[in-house]
């Protein structure tokens, strides 16, 4: 059926995004959300999990946890597993605290 | 309540000192941990109370293992306990994605999975069309910028939430080198959008668009 072969390339030149599947543009869309955020210097987990238990101190006796060690926090906002962990430790300090 | 350096100094002399230090310790271990872990694990699961106690073992070894790494900018116990977290949330996630299947993604890296397929250049929108659309440009700066690692490894985050530990397993590295390997994809993306003068704030609009 070469004239639909014909109108299925045309349609293509004109709507090129609409042959990317969902799936892809999720993936790209979850990229940029990370990308956005991106500064060039940037905390491994390992320098932040050396410093984390300083951090949550921190923020647990009400200081501007983010101010002092800000790239702790940007790594945070990247990192799922190191932002677990820490909110795991903060809500093992505030407790220990509260009692 | 002992001070870091009583802590420090009773861990380190094994005998009488060192067991009671170490009780203490697992004391405060299992008290806090299982609120704490709430959230993971329930404490009305059946799984909770041994792996509460595996944790806090695991945890006094490694704290008489790692004792001369303390420096004393953080509370004795606060430090342990971060030992403690990392070791339980490890623990839970391995357990929790250990029958979950990447859809080959890492499996054979010789092949191409279908997600990184769909950002081969090779077969992506750009090579079928003359249009400058903004997001086939993004495609494109994607599938040129980044390795086939680096979108594969991004792909798997994205698209399943794997936590990096996990896919770091998978891939035959370690968590940290993979927070490397995807810090510098971010980068390399970031760079090249702004050298080509394009916003981010416009593609994630023109997503919302479709």
């Amino acid at each position: 059926m070469r004239w639909f072969d014909f109108l299925k390339k045309w349609f293509t030149r004109l709507h090129p995004v609409n042959k990317m599947a969902a799936d892809e543009i999720a993936v790209m869309r979850g990229i940029l959300m990370g990308v956005k955020h991106t500064v060039e210097v940037e905390l491994s987990c390992d320098q932040v999990y050396e410093l984390i238990d300083q951090y949550v101190e921190m923020v647990a006796r009400g200081e501007d946890a983010a101010a002092k060690l800000p790239l702790v926090r940007a790594h945070l906002d990247h990192c799922i597993e190191c932002r677990e962990e820490y909110e795991v430790l903060l809500s093992l300090i505030e407790n220990s605290l509260a009692s | 309540m002992r001070s870091n350096s009583q802590w420090i100094n009773d861990l380190t002399h094994p005998g009488l000192p060192q067991d009671s230090a170490l009780e203490e310790l697992r004391t405060i271990l299992l008290r806090g941990l299982p609120h704490a872990l709430s959230r993971w694990l329930p404490s009305t699961d059946p799984h909770s109370q041994p792996l509460i106690e595996e944790v806090a073992q695991a945890t006094l070894v490694r704290v008489l293992d790692k004792l001369d790494t303390f420096e004393g900018r953080s509370q004795f116990t606060t430090w342990a306990n971060k030992i403690a977290v990392r070791i339980a949330l490890s623990e839970l996630r391995r357990k929790r994605w250990q029958n979950i299947s990447l859809d080959g993604l890492f499996e054979d890296e010789d092949k191409p999975a279908p997600l990184v397929l769909l950002m081969d250049p090779a077969h992506g929108p750009a090579t079928q069309t003359e249009g400058t659309d903004l997001v086939s440009r993004v495609h494109t700066i994607i599938a040129e910028e980044l390795t086939d690692r680096q979108r594969r490894a991004l792909a798997a985050m994205v698209t399943t939430g794997i936590p990096m530990e996990e896919l770091a397993r998978r891939m035959g590295t370690n968590r940290n080198a993979l927070y490397k390997l995807i810090h510098d994809a971010r980068l390399r993306l970031k760079i090249r959008l702004a050298n080509e003068g394009i916003s981010i704030e416009d593609v994630l609009s023109a997503f919302n668009d479709r």
